[in-house]
């Protein structure tokens, strides 16, 4: 049986019971704040006159908020810190996106050990996708300097543009718990792209392969170049390709996405150490502030409403993007 | 149809565990070093003060001016406060390598050939990324 439901309502389920109005409350003030940083930057713009140190604080601060917010709403911290942090901070975006690769790099280092243990990230899996994407992300990170170079205005817009198509992708994206895989495929059993792992609710043993291989891996490649180009954490496409494309469970498919960051991103991020564009006083607050924020995430995610913050990310997103666009044209 | 083996592999606990201590190491790593950094107990190369004039400019235009290396010339700066940071960056940017050389071990003694091939090319591409060859820069 197919089962296609929306990925935020199958993760989390939104509670029941009379503390919800309490807790929404929450999520409400919440989410009021999570606007309100990058509002209060933007007012001030680059000019404000500001010590390095305070720059330091509000990116912790905001960096906090958006892993905290990242995970409540199903999605890597990179996708959100990018255009944020380059629409709203004084940063240059060379460094924005150097900085943004290393954060989905730390999230999904932090991440990985534990999904490898319990058998949702798949090792197998992963090899031949993070192959392709880590190729192709190097091309990407040289494509995003060699036309940041040019004009940093190319850049700002396209990411702009990315960032639109990917409130699209949200909003329309679906996605199956338990996708029909009859058979495996020729390549997936020469790659041997299938494996076992505990369904926690049920204690059951789920057996999984894939289908449709060579295409999913071609997806890989823009998934790749993507990544590298704009130093964005890519969950948001290799979830839909592994788990609609190629069959892969869900929670196998969450796993091994945000496990295979961890591949793909360390070639980019060398790219950009190498050329320089790493600044610590942007990158240690950030990896910190989203390590906490994800942290604390985790945590309180099973008390408040995923659909209404998912809803209200999506709109952030949004803002940024048509920002983005906006600085592209200097206005 | 070639037999689906449902086993997970077999190095994927190890490799969990060397991202484990490996990750936990870079992020302390990178805590302390920018503890000194912040703290100004080791010299940063770009001063705190120039800091804000150069971080709006474009990479090329930042390098010039500030006299910031590129390449690996980070690692003769590693006793400045702001490069001190790297140590944990690098160390963070470099536990899949060392976790692809223990799966390209295992793979070699379960004697699977392709998946060997593609673990070797992955290892290559990260010493590209990592070189500096491909695409020169800095000193």
């Amino acid at each position: 049986m197919n089962i296609s439901i929306n990925i935020s309502s199958s993760i989390f389920q939104p509670e029941n019971n009379p503390k919800y109005n309490l807790r929404s409350k929450f999520t409400f003030l919440s989410l009021l704040l999570f606007l309100l940083i990058p509002g209060l930057v933007f007012a001030g713009g680059s000019d404000l006159d500001m010590p390095w140190w305070g720059w330091g604080i509000i990116l912790f601060l905001t960096t906090f908020i958006i892993g905290l917010f990242g995970v409540l709403a199903g999605i890597g911290g990179g996708v959100l810190f990018v255009p944020l942090v380059s629409s709203f901070f004084p940063f240059h975006i060379d460094f924005v996106r150097g900085a943004g690769l290393l954060i989905a790099l730390g999230s999904s280092l932090a991440a990985a050990p534990t999904l490898l243990k319990k058998d949702l990230a798949s090792l197998k899996l992963a090899i031949p996708v993070a192959l392709i994407a880590s190729a192709f992300s190097i091309v990407g990170a040289m494509i995003g300097l060699w036309l940041s170079s040019v004009n940093p205005a190319f850049i700002q817009g396209s990411l702009g543009v990315l960032i639109l198509m990917i409130v699209v992708i949200m909003l329309m994206a679906k996605s199956s718990i338990y996708p029909v895989v009859k058979e495996g495929d020729y390549l997936a059993g020469l790659l041997g792209l299938s494996g076992t792992y505990k369904e926690g609710a049920t204690g059951k043993e789920v057996r999984w392969t894939v289908h449709r291989t060579a295409i999913g891996l071609f997806c890989f490649v823009l998934v790749g170049v993507l990544a590298g180009m704009f130093g964005l954490g890519a969950g948001w496409a290799n979830v839909p390709i592994l788990n609609l494309l190629m069959g892969a469970p869900l929670k196998i498919a969450v796993a091994t996405s945000s496990f295979s960051l961890s591949i793909t991103d360390t070639t980019a991020a060398w790219v950009y150490l190498n050329k320089g564009a790493v600044l610590p006083i942007i990158v240690v607050p950030s990896i910190m502030g989203i390590m906490a924020g994800a942290n604390i995430g985790a945590r309180i995610l099973p008390r408040v409403k995923p659909t209404l913050i998912r809803k209200m990310v999506i709109i952030v997103l949004l803002l940024a993007g048509v920002r983005s666009i906006l600085k592209a044209f200097g206005i | 149809m070639t037999q689906l083996d449902y086993k997970n592999s077999s190095f994927q606990n190890t490799y969990a565990q060397i991202l484990n201590w490996g990750s936990a190491l870079g992020l302390i790593c990178m805590l302390i070093t920018f503890a000194l950094y912040a703290f100004g107990i080791l010299e940063p190369l770009v001063s705190f003060e120039k800091l804000p004039e150069y971080w709006s400019l474009p990479l090329s235009e930042y390098l010039e001016k500030s006299g910031a290396p590129a390449g690996w010339g980070w690692v003769e700066n590693l006793s400045r406060g702001d490069y001190s940071n790297y140590i944990g960056i690098a160390i963070l940017t470099s536990m899949t390598f060392v976790c692809y050389i223990g799966l390209f071990f295992d793979q070699i003694r379960q004697r699977k050939i392709l998946i060997t091939i593609l673990v070797v090319i992955e290892l290559v591409l990260f010493i590209v990324a990592s070189s500096n060859l491909l695409f020169p820069v800095g000193h």
